[in-house]
Formats: structure tokens, sequence, C-alpha cells
């Protein structure tokens, strides 16, 4: 076969291509699921999340919305709006962790749901009405692989923990359900993850998330309070409010929540 | 091969080559987008919205040839990453925002997610388009078919609006974010008929109020 200039000129060409791209060529781009090592159990990862977001809503509902309304403090639905001088209720503190974890890095979904929710868009539809009699039935959260959405789902019972949480379903205009009792189950909380597995330092990145979104939901209603004009802001410190006209300043309730929540999240991290 | 056709093939690379180069000029970046920029959009350049892809064109070109021969799993993104809702939220995150767009990410929405894809702010504001919302003007029946407000303060309840499928009578009172200052009537003849706000949505004046809940950052890069 007779080769001639041209077909020289291509061969040099695709060689230098090859070189630069194969023997010159960087270090490989790592895959995207290349993270290995031990695997945990994503259902270990749900346990987890809903234990710290447990302790989290608990102590905002107890110590924040609870005892603060005792002290002059005052909590609204519409919180968000400017002309509202006021934090946000219990489901609003979760909506807001849930806002934060979806603008993170983390494929953490947060939903809220009941059979009697207060806004008609919270109703649970579809499997999650079986799985929310289960849990009314038993008490135990629910793990299920949800086909429609292609997550891996788990649903934890959302208990009435204070009578604040009663007494404002009770009374509000558009609840439909007005005789809820203190420990009753008043709806769930809905978590989904895309893997089945995780491993160890995708899980401490969760939790990490996590805990960066209750801060951040938290701050939310430190600055909120800090922008009252027509009502004093209460002073933001290392009291709470059950002794006064005070909230805590961001890390003196993250400090708090993360005495109450790290001895179980440890022993349910080591967990395989 | 005759050597008119390696001509042909010379003329063809070298050709290539310099529109290749041409649209590498940074100045000349209007050359390569898809259409005209959305209203609002106009002065951005293009890192606003496309982060650059991991590692350098090199390895992007070595890692998809890899995927080509199945030595790799996945595609490599090639120098800009496709948009997606967090680019938009480095300039446009509202806390106030009445649709959320993650919220649309619980497993009911799936028909939803399914038929208009609302998790997306991309479904509703398609960049490249010039216009400012790519949305129907009806895209409320979609989750609001079971609307019934208690106590309905409005001349024809929000039930007999649903029924009568006026779906393009929603957005006449509520601005979709609900970012605007502005208190929806409860008189038909005050809300904003559906062809102003059409034109609204391509690009026309804002009917519903200049004064706005959160204002949108100039570019992400500020501080």
């Amino acid at each position: 076969m007779k080769i001639n200039r041209i077909d020289l000129l291509l061969l040099g060409l695709f060689g230098c291509l090859a070189i630069f791209l194969f023997v010159q060529a960087p270090k490989p781009l790592p895959e995207d699921d290349e993270l290995k090592g031990e695997e945990i159990s994503v259902e270990n990862l749900f346990k987890i999340v809903a234990h710290e977001n447990n302790i989290a809503r608990t102590n905002w509902t107890k110590y924040i919305v609870g005892d603060g309304l005792k002290a002059g403090l005052k909590f609204d639905e519409d919180w968000r709006k400017n002309e509202i001088e006021a934090g946000p209720l219990p489901a609003l503190f979760l909506r807001e962790v849930a806002s934060h974890l979806e603008k993170s890095e983390i494929p953490l979904g947060l939903f809220l749901g009941s059979d009697f929710p207060i806004a008609t868009v919270n109703k649970f539809e579809g499997y999650q009405v079986t799985a929310f009699k289960q849990i009314r039935q038993d008490h135990q959260p629910q793990f299920f692989y949800d086909n429609e959405v292609a997550r891996y789902t788990a649903m934890f019972p959302d208990i009435a923990g204070v009578t604040a949480c009663v007494k404002c379903h009770n009374e509000h205009k558009n609840s439909p359900k007005t005789d809820w009792e203190l420990d009753d189950i008043m709806g769930a909380t809905t978590w989904l993850y895309p893997k089945k597995t995780v491993t160890r330092d995708e899980l401490i990145k969760v939790i990490s998330e996590l805990r960066s979104a209750f801060a951040k939901a938290y701050v939310s209603f430190t600055e909120k309070t800090s922008s009252f004009k027509n009502i004093t802001p209460p002073v933001i410190g290392d009291k709470w409010p059950s002794e006064g006209y005070f909230i805590p300043h961001a890390d003196v309730f993250l400090a708090r929540f993360e005495q109450e929540a790290s001895k179980e999240t440890l022993k349910l991290l080591l967990v395989k | 091969m005759r050597s008119s056709a390696y001509l042909g093939y010379g003329i063809g690379i070298i050709i290539s080559i310099l529109i290749i180069l041409l649209l590498s000029i940074d100045s000349l970046h209007s050359w390569r987008v898809e259409g005209e920029f959305n209203v609002g959009h106009e002065n951005l350049s293009c890192n606003e919205c496309h982060d650059k892809a991991t590692g350098s064109i090199q390895q992007q070109i070595q890692s998809n040839i890899q995927y080509l021969i199945s030595e790799r799993e996945n595609v490599t993104t090639f120098n800009f990453e496709i948009p997606d809702n967090k680019d938009c939220f480095a300039c446009h995150e509202r806390d106030n925002d009445r649709h959320k767009v993650h919220r649309f990410n619980e497993p009911k929405f799936k028909k939803v997610r399914d038929k208009i894809q609302p998790q997306l702010c991309v479904s509703c504001h398609l960049e490249h388009n010039g216009v400012r919302v790519t949305a129907e003007l009806d895209m409320c029946q979609h989750c609001h078919e079971k609307t019934v407000i208690k106590d309905d303060p409005i001349e024809v309840s929000h039930e007999d609006l649903v029924k009568s499928k006026s779906w393009k009578t929603c957005l006449g009172c509520h601005d979709f974010h609900g970012n605007h200052y502005n208190e929806p009537p409860t008189k038909l003849n005050k809300m904003i008929p559906s062809d102003i706000i059409k034109k609204y949505f391509e690009g026309g004046n804002d009917p519903y109020s200049l004064n706005k809940r959160e204002k949108s950052k100039e570019t992400r890069y500020e501080n």
C-alpha cells in the first residue's frame, strides 16, 4: 500500500491527539459515585436524620414557641411577611429546614404532611395515606422504596409534643379537625434519599448539612426578630424565653441541641 | 483519494478551526447562545448561570472518550455545566416564595411533575427565549383542581372558578411567587385581564406592583 504525505500528516495528527489525551493527560476525573467505603443502609440514615430533626423541633416547639408565647413572643403562619412581626410556628420551622436542605449539596428531601392538615397542600395522597394509616396503628416509622419518584422513603410519626401544637391546630379557622390532644400523632415527616446505601463519609456529610439547615432556619428567626419595628425585639444572648423576653443566640440554641442529640446520633452512627 | 478531495477536507478543517476560535472569543459570547436572553438577563455573562464544569478541557475530552469505549459509567459535562435551580437561587433566592420549587419534589406531586416539571425553575423560565415566563397562563389547573376556600371573600367563589375551569383568571389576582406587595382583589372586574398577564409573561410591564418584597441580585458574584 502506498502511503502519501497527506496520510502521514493525518496519522501524525491523530498520534499527537492520542498522546495529548492519554499519554500526557492529567489524572482522570473521578466518577460521580466513586466514594468508597463501608456501606450503611439508607434506613439507618433515615433513623439518624429523623432523630436529629425530632430533637431540633422539640427544642424549637418547647423552649422557643411554648415558653416564648408565655414570655410575650409571637409566632405566626405568615411570619415571613414583612408586616408580620413574629417567628415561625413549629411546622414552618421544619419547612425552613427543608428549604435549606434543598439548597444544600446533599440529595435529602424532607416534607411534612397529615391526614388533617391546616393547609390542604399538606394532605397525604396515594401510598402515603396507606403508610400513614399504618403509622397511626403501630406508632412505628415506615420504610419503603417509592417507584414513582425513584427514591428510598421513610415516614416518621409527628407527635403533638406541647399544648401549643394542640391549641393552635384546634383553634385555627382552617383546621379540618378540632379535637387534637397532647401526644396525638398529628402527621408524619417524609424523608427521601436516592441511594440504598451510603458510605460513612456520605452519612457524616448528610448530618453536617442537616445541622447546618437547623442553624440557618434558626438564624432566619433571630434576623427576623432584629427587624421588628412595632414591637420591642427580644434580647438575643445566652438566655432562653423561660427566663423572660429573651431568645438564645444561634450558637446557644445549637449547643443545647447538640448536647441532647449527639449521644443517640453517635450510637446510630456506629450501627453497621 | 484524489488531491481535490484532500483539498476539500483541508479547507473544511481550517474553516471549522476558525469558527471554533471565533466562538471562543469572550466578547463574541452572544454568537454562542441559543437565543435572545430572557427579560432582565440581557447584560449577563455566560458564567452567571453556567458554572465551569469539573476538570480541564483535556480531562473532559479524555473522560468522554473513555465513556464512548465503555471505560467509564457516566458522561462528563464539557466546558460548562447545565444550569439548575441552585444557579437561579444565586440571584433569585426568596424566602417568601409561596411556590418554592423544591416542594414539588414531594411524592404527591408526581403527576404534576410528569406534566409540567414545576420542581425546576427552567420549566417556567426557560432561558434564551427573550421573554420573562415561558409557562402557560392556565398552569394552576395542575395542582388546584380541588381548591375550596372557607369563608371565601371573592364575589365568584374559588370553588366556582375551578368548576368552570376559569384557570386563566388565577394569575389575574395572585402573582405566582407572591413577591409583589399587592392585595388580591375581591371583585372580578378589578382583576388583571389575562392578555395583560400574557404581555407581562412576554416581557411587558409588571401589572401587579412595582413594589416587590425581595429584589433579585444584579449578579451572583456580588457580596
